[in-house]
């Protein structure tokens, strides 16, 4: 663990524009490909690097809680998102695997072209905001970080039907909320909170994908219906 | 010495536990979490002032518990709202007895009930934000409980979305506070702390469900087990009011912004609108009891924003009125939910011949949600109206269109739940969708003992005047 913090003070020291350009282009990855098992090492490098700027301002080891946290989370999210995969699988609907290895490439420059351009739109505007309104704290460039992860975070909520990466815009808003935050009031509790935040949020989110992709409960494991179909949703709109 | 505040937080927490094991029987579940909430009203009854001894454990209600710093008290006027906050948990435990509502119900209840607490104890007050998100976390799976499928997680992912949305605000505020403080000059100081309270009533507007644009209230009734919503609507927003209350007391320069009051004023005139306009027009019963708590959040806001003693009574009546309400009338969706497996009005008609227990909790529980005399619900609004109708008017008419509204929504319901059954699903309509066979005796006493309930709150609202007056005159902000 203390190779680790060192590791983390010494990256700390690094240029802010290498970090920062690093966090743009995760961004962008995960705004651009929607497929968890792109997105979702995309955010798992976010989220070191997020712990990178993070040691700007505070303990190293303090905020080595974020990248560990992170890590956890995307843990969780990936075995939900297999396991509802899985469960697509058996019933004949295309997987995250079968999407990566036959590309369909007609329908790709639309779908990409268009969410580069939200991208571009979203972090012009961060960039924007952090030279009219810089968040206060002194440290420009988390608060640049802070700008671009909120945005970007609210974008992917707002454009994606997908219950993990509506997750994921959520765990990126936070990791905003956390760079914004953090030089205002640099406390081990506040690290620790908001980490742990993180992971209630992250498991939040896991069990919501499960559901989303229909693995919560197995049809072929009941020869009944649930007894529970006070909990049935309205199917049908009138 | 023990910290009260220390029991208050572990106790529903360690009745979570049983009540995960004993999920498969549901009465037992029931009766840990009420035992829970058991534990922290008797923690609160009894230790006012005075250490409280249990042989050698002295539990000691105004002693801080300090974790990382922060810490966790009772304060005199925290007291009785928890203790409300418990009680009216325990009535939607109570009703949930008879009826499956998931396996998160229950645990994950108890747990939001310890994070609310939480959040009205700990001060600084924007970790009482981060108390807020962890309860909207177990929140998002408790709307979601067993259900499955793409889109089914709507509601639950808004919920989530609008508390993760309030949480920068509320830090926010803090830092605003902070950094307000320390202006000494006092003509500059309610400009400082400006930026502050515009924050907190953002926070406070999002997590209450009040923006009518983007809010929690329709998706989650949509999608979440009817008694979860009616959880999350009674004791969620009575405990996000409780803090509004505490802000108010611990902060003059909160309570002193002249437009926090017309905020308020604003966001529940929306609110209202939103409930007035979508109320008669709804499809379904999830959706007419989205509309009541569309009505009920406005009127909460309007009391808001006035500062009198009655204002306070009237929250609090509001919100035990609130749960009686909402918990019956969700009682009863409940029942035809499981039944006719929607409670769409298309598809439920004739229901109301088969389950008239369901109907029957429909019908009182919609009539106090829409405040008619003789329940619970009109008592609420009439005291609500005695605060708002001195000072405007046409508020006042907005909340008695907007109970109406509602009302004839419920009216809607109960006519597509006599509607004549179609030919064609006569064979279908009589195959109940579950294969467990309900307990009707135990679901018509329970439904008999919510409707007296709501009855006798109506006639003698007076039984709540023990606590309710108490928790009037220890906020002290408007005096």
């Amino acid at each position: 663990m203390s190779e680790l913090v060192s590791l983390l003070d010494r990256l700390s020291q690094l240029a802010a524009t290498p970090l920062l350009v690093s966090l743009a282009i995760s961004i962008v990855f995960i705004l651009l490909f929607r497929n968890w098992r792109l997105a979702l090492p995309a955010l798992i490098v976010q989220y070191v690097i997020v712990g990178i700027m993070l040691a700007r301002v505070i303990e190293p080891g303090v905020a080595l809680i974020k990248p560990l946290a992170g890590a956890l989370v995307c843990m969780a999210l990936s075995i939900a998102a297999q396991r509802a995969d899985d469960v697509r699988a058996r019933r004949g609907e295309s997987v995250a695997v079968e999407r990566i290895r036959h590309v369909a490439w007609r329908s790709v420059p639309a779908q990409v072209l268009l969410r580069a351009i939200a991208a571009t739109l979203v972090l012009t505007a961060a960039f924007g905001a952090t030279g009219r309104f810089p968040l206060p704290g002194g440290a420009r460039e988390l608060g640049l970080g802070a700008y671009m992860l909120l945005a970007s975070g609210l974008l992917l909520i707002a454009i994606t039907p997908e219950a993990l990466n509506i997750g994921v815009g959520l765990l990126m808003f936070i990791s905003g909320v956390e760079l914004g935050y953090t030089p205002l009031e640099p406390s081990i509790s506040v690290s620790v909170l908001l980490g742990f935040m993180t992971l209630a949020v992250g498991i939040a989110i896991s069990y919501l994908t499960l559901a989303d992709g229909g693995a919560l409960v197995e049809p072929s494991r009941h020869k009944h219906p649930p007894s529970d179909t006070a909990l049935t949703a309205p199917t049908q709109e009138s | 010495m023990i910290p009260a505040s220390l029991l208050i937080v572990l106790a529903p927490i360690a009745a979570a536990v049983p009540a995960l094991l004993l999920r498969r029987w549901r009465l037992l579940e029931t009766l840990a979490a009420l035992i829970g909430c058991a534990v922290v009203i008797f923690l609160l009854v009894y230790s006012p002032d005075a250490p409280l001894r249990l042989g050698d454990v002295i539990i000691q209600s105004s002693a801080p518990l300090n974790i990382l710093g922060r810490e966790l008290t009772v304060r005199p006027y925290d007291r009785l709202p928890l203790l409300l906050i418990y009680i009216v948990a325990a009535i939607v435990f109570a009703l949930g007895a008879r009826i499956a509502q998931g396996w998160t119900f229950i645990p994950l209840g108890l747990g939001i009930l310890a994070a609310l607490s939480v959040a009205l104890m700990i001060r600084p007050f924007v970790f009482a934000g981060l108390a807020l998100e962890a309860a909207a976390a177990m929140s998002a799976i408790m709307i979601q409980a067993e259900r499955n499928g793409k889109g089914s997680a709507t509601g639950a992912l808004r919920y989530l979305i609008i508390f993760t949305l309030a949480l920068p605000a509320f830090l926010g505020a803090g830092y605003a506070a902070d950094r307000a403080s320390g202006v000494a000059d006092l003509a500059l100081q309610a400009e400082a702390y400006a930026p502050a309270a515009i924050l907190l009533c953002i926070a406070l507007g999002l997590v209450f469900g009040a923006f009518p644009a983007f809010t929690w209230t329709h998706p989650v009734a949509k999608d979440a087990p009817p008694l979860a919503t009616a959880f999350l609507a009674s004791v969620g927003v009575a405990a996000a009011g409780f803090l509004f209350l505490g802000f108010a007391q611990d902060f003059a320069w909160f309570r002193d912004q002249p437009f926090v009051g017309d905020f308020m004023n604003l966001l529940g005139l929306l609110t209202l609108v939103l409930g007035a306009t979508l109320g008669w027009a709804q499809r379904s019963l999830g959706r007419v009891l989205a509309a009541g708590i569309s009505v009920e959040v406005g009127c909460m806001f309007l009391l808001l924003s006035h500062t009198a003693p009655l204002t306070v009574e009237a929250l609090a009546f509001g919100t035990v009125a609130r749960a009686v309400s909402l918990g019956v009338f969700a009682l009863g969706i409940a029942m035809i939910r499981e039944r006719a497996g929607s409670d769409e009005f298309i598809n439920i008609a004739g229901q109301g011949r088969l389950q008239p227990w369901a109907a029957l909790a429909i019908g009182i529980g919609g009539m106090s949600l829409a405040g008619l005399p003789g329940t619970v619900g009109f008592v609420s609004r009439w005291t609500t109206a005695r605060v708002i109708g001195v000072h405007d008017l046409e508020a006042l008419v907005l909340i008695l269109v907007a109970g109406a509204s509602v009302g004839v929504g419920m009216v809607r319901g109960l006519s597509a739940l006599y509607a004549t059954v179609p030919a064609t699903s006569l064979d279908t309509e009589v195959t109940p969708i579950s294969a467990a066979r309900p307990n009707m005796r135990g679901r018509a006493a329970l439904v008999t003992l919510a409707i007296a309930l709501i009855i006798a709150l109506g006639i003698a609202p007076g039984i709540t005047e023990s606590i309710i007056q108490p928790i009037s005159s220890n906020y002290t902000f408007y005096k």
